[in-house]
């Protein structure tokens, strides 16, 4: 019998993930010593830069938090000012605004499923590789993505940071027409999405059983995009204003983002998360398909996150299509509203999962102090839990190469968005 | 601000005819990154003699969707290089590797992978231009980097516009 290895891997880049980040993994005696998920990416300080500013102008300056789910951002803070400012938003703009976040769903998963998670499923190095022989896979994922881009824009005035939200509503009501066009390429991406949840789940996925926590929002009768309140398979079930506490973020020395933990236990958020907790609000259409396909949720397999994604974009389109049937442009796109100072917080689901925001305005209406919490520092924690589980599931006998290759995997997996995450830094002075 | 040489189409009820030269701008708001946005639409404003569809491109994760139905597409992105900052780089496709180095971009994909990947699904057009503007450093200023080159990239984007009238099959 061979002697356990002394392994050590750094992965000092990890590609195909939004930001930077790398990973260390360090196993002594046939057991793991120390594992890391290091975001190294420089603190971008954005709570800081949104201090003295008006809702309007935060809105569209958390929008550059990220390229990938700005919508996110943006939903998250225009809902909290409304909360704060009594504002009673219309039941178009409720509705469009919930158009506008499947947007955002749909391009985020297009690209995370084809382009960033799928490669690693079918044994290809990337998505060059893997378009060689799955070419109609791709430019579907590509098709559905613009879709999502297009739905984004028809709104925010462009799909990358854009600026059609304000409080009280939008800045613009897209015309009739424009609506009839978007409707056409809907119902086309139907059968695309139909295809696309069976495909996902013939993927050869690991099944690998874990034990975690899901947290995620909950609304009383529809799948949780916009609102709901803060549940979890644990059974906590509490309103966005009791976030902090029961979820506390504390700062590790190997990341610039921090970590959150629920009662001092790593959680996940994101897909799985939102699907384990609202499968029932699922429409039967997609039940009845997920369940011709053998997959059933909730599932403990982390792997199925890409599946409850390709459900997710079904519902997006589905969602989508629903709520611009009988559009009617109206003849304002948003309420009059009046700012007040207080303090305000909000969550909604940014594709990959629950995004919190605080705010405190002054008397004058502007931002007195910001606090953001994304899904991927949520994450973290629950990542770096995740492959130490997983590896020995894996089997930690296996080549450095294959280990480093199911970590990657193992991280991919939960579509880590660290620029998102790394917008925060602790300051330590210490004085003489 | 700089997106404003993105097509924006909130009431875009009018249908466009295929465009046949496409210009896209890539980049961020951040540093020197903002180069191929401010290009953009400063091109925007001094090339009037023929349509040019114009688009701002923030990840190259969307390039194969938005060169695809066009005869030709210029791409212009900021370059980090030896030579000085301000210059144009004109680096047709398909670039050879050794001219623009892998580096480290939106989700692992570089424009290069991008526009490889395009080509892989049938999606690049024929003409493809790659035109770099140089810079030096990632946090340099953008905006002297877009006046050193302008006239340059003017006269470039020209040319390649000749270029593909010159080559054009007629319409039947």
């Amino acid at each position: 019998m061979s002697q356990p290895r002394d392994i050590r891997i750094k992965v000092p880049v990890l590609t195909r993930v939004e930001g930077e980040g790398a990973l260390q993994l360090h196993i002594k005696n046939g057991a793991i010593e120390n594992l890391q998920l290091n975001i190294y990416e420089p603190p971008r300080l954005f709570e800081k830069m949104l201090e003295g500013r008006q809702p309007n102008e935060v809105i569209d300056i958390v929008a550059r938090i990220c390229g990938i789910c700005p919508v996110a951002y943006q939903m998250t803070a225009v809902q909290a000012f409304e909360t704060l400012c009594q504002v009673e938003v219309t039941p178009w703009v409720r509705d469009t605004r919930r158009v506008f976040y499947c947007g955002e769903w749909l391009q985020s998963h297009a690209l995370h499923i084809h382009m960033l998670a799928a490669p690693d499923f079918l044994g290809f190095n990337n998505i060059i590789e893997m378009a060689n022989t799955h070419a109609d896979i791709v430019r579907r994922g590509l098709r559905l993505q613009a879709l999502g881009n297009d739905l984004i824009e028809l709104f925010g005035a462009r799909s990358v940071h854009p600026v059609g939200v304000q409080v009280g509503g939008f800045y613009h009501a897209p015309t009739p027409t424009a609506i009839e066009q978007i409707i056409e390429r809907l119902q086309a991406a139907k059968q695309d999405t139909d295809t696309l949840v069976r495909w996902t789940a013939s993927l050869p996925l690991p099944n690998e059983q874990q034990d975690f926590v899901c947290v995620a929002l909950r609304h009383p009768t529809e799948y949780p995009m916009n609102e709901g309140r803060i549940v979890s398979t644990a059974g906590l079930d509490i309103s966005c204003e009791d976030y902090s506490q029961y979820f506390h973020e504390h700062q590790v020395p190997h990341s610039t983002a921090l970590h959150a933990l629920l009662q001092d236990q790593p959680y996940l958020v994101g897909p799985l998360a939102r699907i384990n907790l609202n499968h029932d609000h699922l429409p039967a259409e997609l039940r009845n398909l997920l369940n011709a396909c053998g997959i059933h949720f909730p599932s403990q397999n982390m792997f199925h996150s890409i599946v409850a994604r390709a459900a997710e974009c079904w519902l997006a389109v589905d969602d989508a299509l629903r709520l611009l049937q009988d559009y009617r442009q109206p003849s304002a796109a948003a309420v009059p509203w009046q700012a007040r100072a207080g303090s305000c917080m909000k969550a909604t689901e940014a594709p990959r999962g629950l995004l919190w925001h605080h705010y405190e305005l002054d008397q004058a209406g502007q931002v007195c102090s910001a606090r953001i919490v994304p899904p991927t520092s949520q994450n973290q924690a629950r990542i770096e839990e995740n492959l130490c589980l997983s590896l020995q599931y894996f089997g930690l006998e296996n080549t450095d190469e294959a280990l480093r290759q199911h970590c990657e995997t193992v991280i991919r997996n939960y579509d880590p968005c660290i620029s998102c995450a790394t917008h925060f830094l602790q300051l330590e002075v210490q004085r003489d | 601000m700089t997106e404003s040489c993105h097509t924006i189409s909130l009431d875009s009820d009018k249908q466009t005819p295929q465009p046949r030269i496409r210009v896209i701008g890539i980049g961020s708001a951040h540093g020197a990154d903002q180069v191929g946005w401010l290009a953009c639409e400063r091109l925007q404003t001094l090339i009037h003699n023929y349509p040019i569809d114009w688009q701002l491109c923030r990840t190259p994760a969307q390039l194969p969707q938005l060169v695809q139905d066009c005869e030709a597409v210029v791409i212009i992105d900021s370059l980090l290089s030896e030579y000085p900052a301000g210059h144009v780089i004109n680096l047709t496709w398909p670039v050879p590797q050794e001219r623009y180095a892998p580096g480290y971009s939106s989700h692992g994909i570089t424009v290069t992978e991008a526009l490889q990947l395009a080509a892989t699904l049938d999606q690049l057009p024929a003409q493809t231009y790659l035109l770099g503007l140089t810079i030096t450093e990632p946090e340099q200023e953008a905006m002297p980097v877009v006046d050193n080159t302008i006239n340059q990239l003017q006269h470039e984007v020209n040319c390649i516009v000749n270029q593909v009238n010159a080559t054009r099959t007629p319409d039947i």
